[in-house]
C-alpha cells in the first residue's frame, strides 16, 4: 500500500503541490492532468529525486524521509526522458543500472537482464548500442531498467509520448502485465493511455489532486453534458464561438457537420444526449477546477 | 568505472581529440626540449591540456543533461556509487594521459637527447610532473563537470575559461587579482622562471607550499563536485564532511606555507672589516640550526668558544642575518653592526677564554630555500673570524664543531662533518659545510643534479687550466683543493684548502681564481 499524507512541494515561494493525500494498492493507476499540473513533480517526489516540503510518503513499512535507500530499492522509475547512456549497448546499460541498484552478483544480473529484455521484447537488441535504438525501443529499455529489480512501486512518466500506435499498444499491454504484481503509477496527459490501461485515476490540476477509485466515476462527471448533432457549416462556425460550449469532435458529411459537444445545457434544439467518454469526464473535471 | 571507460572509448570524437593532442605533444613540444631541466618551460602546452580537460569535464556534464541521466541516477539506491566511480574514472583518465606524457618524455630524454637519467632525476621528474601536470588535469576535469552541472548554459564556457585563467600562471601575468592570492590559485610551478637560473637547488623540486596548494585545490574541486550533486549533498555523512572540508579550505591558506619563492636580492661580496679588532681565536662552535622550510628562512643558536687578548673583538656575519640576542659568558653585551661585520666590547677584565652566545634568524638568506640550503664553510653565514672570512683559503683554520641540525632530509645532507644520530654533526674542519639539495658525486666532483656532469667536468677542466697557467706565469705552486662542489650559491666562486665551491654561471673565472687561490686583489 502506497500512502501519501499531506504532501506539499515548494520551489522557492511557488507551491507546486498542495496538500496531497492518497492511498493506493496493487494495480495500475493513472495520473491524469494537463501540462504543468504537477504530475512530474509528484512522480519525482515518489522517485526520491525531490524531497517533499512537508508531508510523508510511505510504502508498506518503508517511509521516504527516514529510509530513502530502502525506498529506492523498492521503486522502479521511468522518467519522462529516460536517462540512457547512448554509447553503451542495451546489455551494458542494464548491467550498469543493476549494479547501481545493488545487484552485486554477476550471475544474478545476467539472469535478470535476460528476463527483462524478454519481457520488453528486446532480447534481439542485447548488443545494439542505445544510440541506434528506435524511440519505442528506448522506452522499452527504460521500462526494463525500471523493473530489473522487481520493484513494488513502478512510476512511469509520459511513457507513450513519441511512440507510434503499434508501439503504444504494445507498451500499454506491458504496463498491464506489470501491474498484476505491483503498484504502477502512470502519469500522462493522454486520456486514451488511461482508459486503455488503468482501473483507477488521479486527476491533477495546478498542484491539486483528486482520486477516483473507478474510471466510471470520472466518466459520470460528464453524464448529461455530452451531445451529438448535425449542423450546417455556418452553425458549426457559430458553435465554436458560443460560451459554455466545447466541440469535442467534428466530422463533415454531405455538406453538414456532425458534432460531438460538451455543454451543461442542451446546445441545439435537435441535439441528442449521448454516453460520455473518459476524456469528456476529464474535460468536465478540468472546467470545474 | 569500467562502464565509464567503455563509454569513453565508444565516443571517438573525444578519444581522437586526446590522442591527437598527445601526438602533437610528442611530435612538436618534445623537439623543443634540450634537457630534463627544460620541462617547466612546457607550461603553455600543459595549460592547453588543462583547458582540454576542463572542457571535457563540462562536455560530460552536458551529455548527462542532454540524456537526462541525473534524474534517473538519483532515483537509484546506489546513486552515490555512480558519482564515486565517475571520480575514479577521472583519476584514471588523467593518470592515463599523464602516464603517456611522462613515458614519452622520459623515452625522448633518454634515447633522443641522451640525458643522464639517474634514479634521483627520474624521481624529480615524476614528482614535478605529478604535481604540475596530473593534478591540474584531474582538477580541471572535476571543475569542468561540476561547474557545467551547476549551470548548464553556454555562458558557463566563458566561466570555464575564466577559471582556467585563474588557475594558471597566466593570472600572474595579467595581475587581475591581488598577488597574495596568486600562489594559492595557480595549479602550476609558479617559481620556474627564478629557479631555472637563480635558486637552482629548487628547480623542479616540489616544495611543501606546492604540496599544500595542490592538496587545497583537489579538496576544493572535490568539495564543489560533492556540493553540486544533490544525491551526494543529501548524504548524511556530508553533514560532517562538508563543514570539515570548508574548514580545511579556509585554514590551509592561513596556516600552510606558500609555494612561491621570493626573488630577493642576492648578497654582495664581503667588504673589508671596518673594526680592525681581530686579535682573538675561535676554538670551537656548538650550534643548533633550524630550517623551517619556507622561502629564505633559517635560524640558529651558536656558542662560540673564544680565546682573546683584547676587549674588542669583531666577526663577520652577513647583514641579512639578524642577531636576536648576543651574550658573553651569559651576560648580554652591546654590539654594533656595520655592513657584514659585527663588533663588540667585552666586559672589562674579560680577556682570556669565554663563550660568545648568539641567537640569530634570517628571512632573507638567498642560499636557503624551502626544501634546500647551501651553507658553505667559506661564507660568513655563521660568526666567522675576520681573517678567515676575508681569505678562507689563506687564513684557513680548523675549529671543532658540534651541530644539531633540525632539517628534514638529514640523511641526504652533504657535509664535511661526521653525521651522528638525531641530526647531530661533529668534527674538526675549516668551517661547516651543510649542503641540502640533490647532489651527485663522481670522483672529486660533487654537483647539483640540476647541472649536468658535462658542465661540471668542463668547469673543473677550466679551473685546472687557469691554475696551471697562473702557476707558470707567477712561478707559484698553488694546488687545487681535492674536492669541487658545483653549487648554486650566490657566492659564485669560493674556496678553502679542502674544497672549491663554484657555480656554472658565466663568471670571470680567472679573476676569481686570482683573488681566491692566488690572493691577488
Amino acid at each position: 500500500m502506497l500512502q501519501l499524507t499531506g504532501i506539499t512541494k515548494r520551489f522557492g515561494r511557488r507551491e507546486v503541490l498542495h496538500e496531497i493525500n492518497l492511498s493506493v494498492g496493487k494495480g495500475i493507476i493513472g495520473l491524469l492532468g494537463p501540462n504543468g499540473a504537477g504530475k512530474t513533480t509528484l512522480l519525482r517526489l515518489l522517485a526520491t529525486v525531490y524531497e517533499p516540503t512537508s508531508g510523508s510518503i510511505r510504502l508498506n513499512e518503508i517511509t521516504w524521509s527516514n529510509q530513502v535507500e530502502e525506498a529506492r530499492k523498492r521503486i522502479g522509475y521511468l522518467p519522462q526522458h529516460v536517462g540512457l547512456f547512448p554509447a553503451l549497448t542495451s546489455y551494458e546499460y542494464l548491467d550498469y543500472i543493476a549494479i547501481l541498484r545493488g545487484i552485486s552478483s554477476g550471475k544474478e544480473r545476467r539472469e535478470r537482464i535476460e528476463r527483462v529484455l524478454r519481457e520488453v521484447n528486446l532480447e534481439n537488441q542485447t548488443t545494439t548500442r542505445i544510440r541506434r535504438l528506435s524511440g519505442g525501443m528506448k522506452q522499452r529499455l527504460g521500462i526494463a531498467q525500471a523493473i530489473i529489480h522487481d520493484p513494488e512501486l513502478l512510476l512511469v512518466d509520459e511513457p507513450t509520448a513519441g511512440l507510434d500506435p503499434e508501439e503504444r499498444l504494445r507498451f500499454r499491454g506491458l504496463l498491464r502485465r506489470l501491474a498484476e504484481e505491483r503498484i504502477v503509477i502512470l502519469s500522462t496527459h493522454i486520456t486514451e493511455d488511461v482508459s486503455m490501461t488503468c482501473d483507477r485515476v488521479c486527476m491533477m490540476k495546478q498542484g491539486s489532486l483528486q482520486y477516483f477509485p473507478s474510471l466510471s466515476d470520472v466518466v459520470k462527471l460528464a453524464s448529461g453534458k455530452v451531445w451529438t448533432v448535425s449542423v450546417p457549416v455556418e452553425e458549426y462556425h457559430r458553435a465554436g464561438e458560443r460560451q459554455g460550449l466545447q466541440i469535442i469532435h467534428a466530422a463533415e458529411m454531405d455538406g453538414m457537420f456532425r458534432l460531438r459537444l460538451l455543454s451543461a445545457e442542451k446546445p441545439f434544439p435537435d441535439a441528442l444526449p449521448t454516453e460520455p467518454t473518459l476524456e469528456e469526464g476529464y474535460m468536465t473535471w478540468l472546467k470545474a477546477h | 568505472m569500467r562502464k565509464e571507460w567503455k563509454q569513453f572509448w565508444a565516443q571517438p570524437q573525444y578519444w581522437t581529440l586526446f590522442v591527437a593532442a598527445e601526438l602533437i605533444f610528442v611530435l612538436v613540444t618534445l623537439r623543443l626540449l634540450e634537457g630534463w631541466q627544460d620541462i617547466p618551460g612546457m607550461i603553455f602546452f600543459i595549460m592547453a591540456f588543462n583547458l582540454l580537460f576542463l572542457l571535457y569535464g563540462a562536455e560530460q556534464a552536458r551529455l548527462e543533461t542532454k540524456y537526462h541521466t541525473p534524474e534517473l541516477v538519483s532515483s537509484l539506491p546506489y546513486a552515490a556509487r555512480y558519482y564515486g566511480s565517475k571520480l575514479l574514472f577521472w583519476v584514471s583518465h588523467a593518470a592515463l594521459w599523464y602516464a603517456i606524457f611522462l613515458g614519452s618524455l622520459l623515452v625522448f630524454l633518454k634515447f633522443q637527447l641522451h640525458n643522464e637519467l639517474s634514479i634521483a632525476i627520474v624521481k624529480i621528474v615524476i614528482s614535478y610532473t605529478f604535481y604540475n601536470w596530473f593534478v591540474p588535469f584531474l582538477v580541471s576535469m572535476i571543475l569542468g563537470y561540476a561547474l557545467f552541472t551547476l549551470w548548464p548554459s553556454l555562458v558557463t564556457y566563458a566561466v570555464l575559461v575564466a577559471v582556467w585563467i585563474l588557475l594558471s600562471p597566466y593570472n600572474h601575468y595579467v595581475q587581475l587579482l591581488p598577488s597574495q592570492l596568486f600562489p594559492w590559485l595557480a595549479v602550476s610551478d609558479v617559481n620556474f622562471s627564478i629557479t631555472q637560473h637563480i635558486y637552482v637547488t629548487e628547480h623542479m623540486i616540489v616544495n611543501d607550499g606546492a604540496r599544500w596548494q595542490r592538496g587545497l585545490v583537489v579538496i576544493t574541486a572535490v568539495a564543489v563536485y560533492m556540493l553540486v550533486i544533490p544525491v551526494i549533498r543529501k548524504l548524511k555523512v556530508m553533514r560532517v564532511l562538508i563543514p570539515l572540508l570548508i574548514i580545511g579550505i579556509v585554514l590551509i591558506p592561513l596556516l600552510a606555507p606558500n609555494q612561491q619563492i621570493s626573488d630577493i636580492s642576492r648578497g654582495t661580496a664581503l667588504e673589508s672589516n671596518p673594526y680592525q679588532s681581530n686579535d682573538y681565536e675561535i676554538e670551537a662552535y656548538k650550534m643548533e640550526i633550524r630550517h623551517p622550510r619556507h622561502d629564505h628562512a633559517f635560524s640558529y643558536t651558536a656558542e662560540v668558544s673564544i680565546s682573546t687578548k683584547s676587549n674588542e673583538i669583531s666577526f663577520a656575519l652577513w647583514g641579512t642575518i639578524h642577531i636576536d640576542s648576543l651574550s658573553w659568558n651569559g651576560k648580554q653585551i652591546p654590539y654594533t653592526r656595520s655592513g657584514n661585520w659585527v663588533s663588540l666590547s667585552l666586559p672589562k677584565g674579560s680577556p682570556g677564554e669565554g663563550t660568545l652566545h648568539l641567537e640569530t634568524s634570517s628571512e632573507a638568506y638567498s642560499d636557503v630555500n624551502p626544501t634546500s640550503f647551501e651553507l658553505l664553510p667559506t661564507l660568513p653565514w655563521y660568526p666567522m673570524h675576520p681573517d678567515e672570512a676575508l681569505d678562507p683559503m689563506g687564513h684557513a683554520k680548523k675549529e671543532r664543531y658540534e651541530i644539531k641540525l633540525n632539517a628534514k632530509g638529514f640523511g641526504g645532507l652533504v657535509t664535511n662533518l661526521t653525521k651522528g644520530p638525531g641530526g647531530t654533526l661533529s668534527g674538526e674542519t675549516y668551517g661547516p659545510m651543510l649542503l641540502k639539495a640533490r647532489y651527485e658525486r663522481k670522483g672529486s666532483i660533487v654537483r647539483l643534479v640540476q647541472y649536468s656532469q658535462r658542465t661540471a667536468d668542463q668547469k673543473w677542466q677550466s679551473i685546472s687550466k687557469i691554475v696551471d697557467k697562473l702557476n707558470k706565469q707567477m712561478k707559484a705552486d698553488v694546488k687545487l683543493p681535492q674536492q669541487m662542489y658545483v653549487v648554486s650559491s650566490w657566492s659564485l666562486f669560493s674556496a678553502n684548502p679542502d674544497a672549491i665551491f663554484v657555480t656554472p654561471l658565466q663568471i670571470s673565472l680567472e679573476e676569481k681564481i686570482r683573488q681566491t687561490l692566488f690572493r691577488q686583489l
